[in-house]
């Protein structure tokens, strides 16, 4: 990595002291570093402390802070990104999404039920479950939203220009063709949904761009799919196997049962399982990574993955254990973890010219990404 | 005097600036003989709190449009912190913290005030439920609890038990009107249903060795009716899990179900012990013997290999599997039985309603009743069916 550097100032006509003299600006790709946040470990505990002794609702400004850390860890060119996001917008989202929303469908259910009887209980799984993976889709569109419009670098903020509802829509009908297509739809969708991410995208006023082009990912898809099946028929066979030489009669009820040797075979087999499924999907993730980053330009000048499967799962591997092995309480180092491979594997291969980019006059959204947290997921 | 860099907030372009932090404001001198901007540090904001290790800050005054200034210095920071203390971690955590620690607190004392004393919001909310709405819940508890048996429907069984039910409803003192089925499901189990139903199952006919074990049965199960248990369950459960999802953002952790569950079987335990008493005082206003109710607790605790020695559970590790039970152990519940003195009874019912009770869900060639399912109950038995939607603790009431 190199050291950012900065042109020189009034006091410091050679630019900052220990650093390598400044680069004409405007002809260089910009920089995208990362400098590590301290304190994060201190804040992890501070944070579960206070959600405990608050039954759980300091969790939003908790959140809100760590991500205020994250985000000025990441430097373009030197200048650090500003979160301007609050604890009190995604409270009050939080608030908002679970009274128009939770609670509705909650009572939905119920009233279906007690009113059509058992066939009440299908069509309120039914519609939930078309409700939720619509809303679903919408949530993660707003989410994304309300995070760019509280990203600023050098006091200017990103936006999203759509609201979500096509986006929804598209994630809806797209995930209803995937048992129909075996799967096969799967790269395409969610090339076609990065795509109405990215187009919607402005930083200031002006837009990114997305080239869709699904077709690269299949090569991975079809090793995947492929080895995915074969994988399944052998570990099938590996189950079958265990269970028909490890069966033994259990003394109290004398019905059959695994020996407690067949027992750890098969935890042993499913996580050889476990991690060959790893390994496959941080492959495929890596692959769309990459070709996402390909696909995405920004005044004209794309950007450049260099993830790697085996780095990713490294990455993810070692979050999950980190994460397990302190019950959530580091999550935040994860985060910041993957928000720092993240940094450290895209780059812009071209020079930006930042002078030209004004500000946008866009809405902001007061309340945060209520339907994201009820649906428990989140960015990085 | 600090270096930084200054962005006006309108365009992504930024330039060199020397920075001045007097006592209470920041001079940021933009050079070429322009005015300097002052921005005063009741005002300013930064993009991350500031603390102990911060190497550089990114200052913004939320009055100026978007205006920023970066100065990566760690000493700056440092300063900033000592003259705008509001900056810091701490001071914003506590600011916001604070409010919600005291409500926090606030609402533990209620929850103390609830648990101490007969208060029971749960209760209050299921008395306010129309009697349409409580039957219409009710029918859907025992369709997801018969897991697709069929009621059982002869005439002569039906007669018998109307005679057992008015009997026992009588002496109940309440004027409720209990609707009584009996479930052609082998699992020996009975439940009390909101809009007071009550659901016996056949195999406890099958296990009972005569009316009076299952008039013992039906009065604890009517006890339940009475104090409107079922319908306080299921309105405990929907508010309990509504106020857990919403504490944990609506991603229902497991830690918290496991405490939801034990709450319920908390409060399960002392409904269990309220309708053994209700059941007791109806058995004697009815001059039934519990004796019956007690052989049947017995013959039940058998099956299930259940202790029924009450010195058998001390211990730590019996007051964790207390916890996790929704019914008081048989021995406890058995000793309760048996501490009532004698006092005179008649049989429950006469023997030709009995042999009518046990048959009504038909009767083999010979006139014995169904056998029991080949296979002995396991105590996973007790659990409804997989797939049946409504949990099981709450809304069913199981002897």
């Amino acid at each position: 990595m190199s050291t950012p550097t900065f042109p020189p100032s009034p006091r410091n006509p050679q630019g900052f002291g220990h650093r390598r003299a400044a680069r004409p600006p405007g002809l260089a790709p910009p920089h995208l570093g990362w400098n590590e946040p301290a304190g994060l470990v201190a804040l992890s505990f501070t944070n579960i402390t206070l959600k405990f002794v608050t039954l759980g609702i300091y969790q939003f400004w908790g959140k809100t802070e760590v991500r205020k850390r994250i985000w000025s860890a990441i430097r373009i060119d030197g200048e650090p990104l500003g979160y301007t996001g609050t604890g009190n917008e995604l409270f009050k989202g939080f608030v908002v999404v679970f009274g128009a929303i939770l609670v509705p469908l909650l009572l939905m259910s119920l009233v279906l039920s007690i009113v059509l009887g058992p066939a009440g209980y299908v069509v309120s799984y039914v519609a939930t479950l078309l409700i939720t993976t619509y809303l679903y889709g919408v949530g993660a569109y707003r989410a994304q939203r309300y995070r760019l419009t509280r990203t600023q670098w050098r006091g200017i903020r990103g936006t999203m220009t759509g609201n979500g509802w096509g986006y929804g829509w598209t994630s809806l009908w797209t995930a209803l063709l995937i048992p129909f297509t075996l799967g096969w739809i799967y790269p395409w969708r969610a090339t076609r949904l990065q795509r109405m991410l990215v187009d919607d995208m402005r930083f200031g006023d002006q837009p990114f761009t997305f080239n869709e082009n699904s077709g690269p990912l299949y090569g991975r898809f079809i090793a995947l799919w492929v080895g995915g099946l074969i994988l399944y028929a052998a570990a099938s066979a590996g189950i079958a196997a265990i269970a028909s030489t490890h069966m033994i009669e259990a003394a109290a009820t004398q019905k059959m049962q695994l020996s407690p040797e067949g027992a750890a075979l098969t935890m042993a087999l499913l996580l050889g399982l476990y991690l060959i499924g790893l390994v496959a999907s941080s492959w495929y993730r890596a692959g769309q990574f990459n070709l996402f980053a390909a696909s995405t330009s920004f005044e004209g000048v794309p950007l450049r993955g260099t993830m790697t499967g085996l780095g990713l799962m490294a990455l993810t591997l070692t979050n999950v254990l980190f994460v397990l092995v302190t019950f959530g309480v580091f999550a935040p180092l994860a985060q910041a973890r993957s928000a720092r491979y993240f940094l450290r594997h895209l780059e812009f291969t071209g020079p930006i010219a930042f002078d030209a980019i004004a500000q946008a006059a866009a809405d902001r959204e007061t309340k945060g990404e209520g339907l994201a947290q009820a649906f428990d997921f989140d960015a990085f | 005097m600090f270096d930084g860099r200054f962005s006006d907030g309108r365009t992504a372009a930024s330039r060199p600036v020397c920075v001045t932090l007097g006592p209470d404001a920041l001079e940021i001198d933009l050079g070429e003989g322009a005015q300097p901007l002052v921005w005063p540090l009741s005002q300013v904001e930064t993009a991350e709190p500031l603390n102990r290790s911060a190497i550089d800050v990114l200052v913004h005054e939320p009055g100026r449009g978007g205006a920023t200034l970066f100065v990566p210095e760690g000493i700056f920071a440092r300063q900033l912190a000592i003259r705008a203390p509001q900056l810091t971690g701490r001071a914003q955590r506590w600011r916001v913290a604070r409010v919600w620690v005291w409500l926090t607190a606030a609402a533990a004392v209620i929850a103390g005030i609830i648990a101490f004393t007969d208060i029971s919001p749960a209760r209050s909310i299921a008395r306010l439920l129309p009697n349409k709405t409580r039957i219409a819940i009710g029918k859907q508890v025992i369709a997801s609890m018969s897991g697709g048996h069929q009621a059982c429907e002869s005439d002569q069984g039906k007669a018998a038990l109307a005679a057992l039910v008015a009997r026992l409803s009588a002496a109940s003192g309440s004027t409720k009107h209990f609707d009584v089925k009996v479930i052609d499901s082998g699992v020996i189990n009975a439940f009390a249903a909101p809009g007071e139903q009550i659901v016996i199952m056949r195999g406890v006919l099958d296990k009972a060795e005569s009316a009076d074990e299952v008039a013992g049965v039906l009065a604890h199960e009517m006890g339940h009716g009475i104090e409107l248990h079922p319908e306080t369950g299921i309105v405990r459960l929907v508010g309990l899990t509504a106020i857990t999802e919403f504490m944990l953002g609506g991603s229902g952790g497991t830690l918290a179900n496991v405490g939801l569950l034990l709450t319920s079987n908390s409060y399960s335990r002392q409904a269990e012990r309220e309708a053994d008493a209700h059941a007791l005082s109806t058995l004697k206003q009815a001059q039934i013997s519990t004796t019956g109710f007690a052989a049947f607790f017995r013959r039940v605790a058998k099956i299930y290999g259940e202790s029924t020695d009450q010195n058998s559970h001390s211990g730590v590790g019996s007051i964790a599997t207390d916890m996790m039970r929704t019914h008081p152990s048989t021995a406890e519940r058995l000793s309760a039985i048996e501490a009532v003195a004698p006092y005179p009874a008649t049989p429950a019912l006469d023997d030709a309603q009995w042999r009518a009770l046990k048959t009504i869900c038909g009767a083999s060639a010979d006139g014995a009743p169904k056998p029991s399912p080949r296979v002995k109950p396991a105590p996973s038995q007790r659990a409804p069916q997989p797939g049946t939607r409504m949990p099981p603790r709450e809304n069913q009431r199981d002897i």
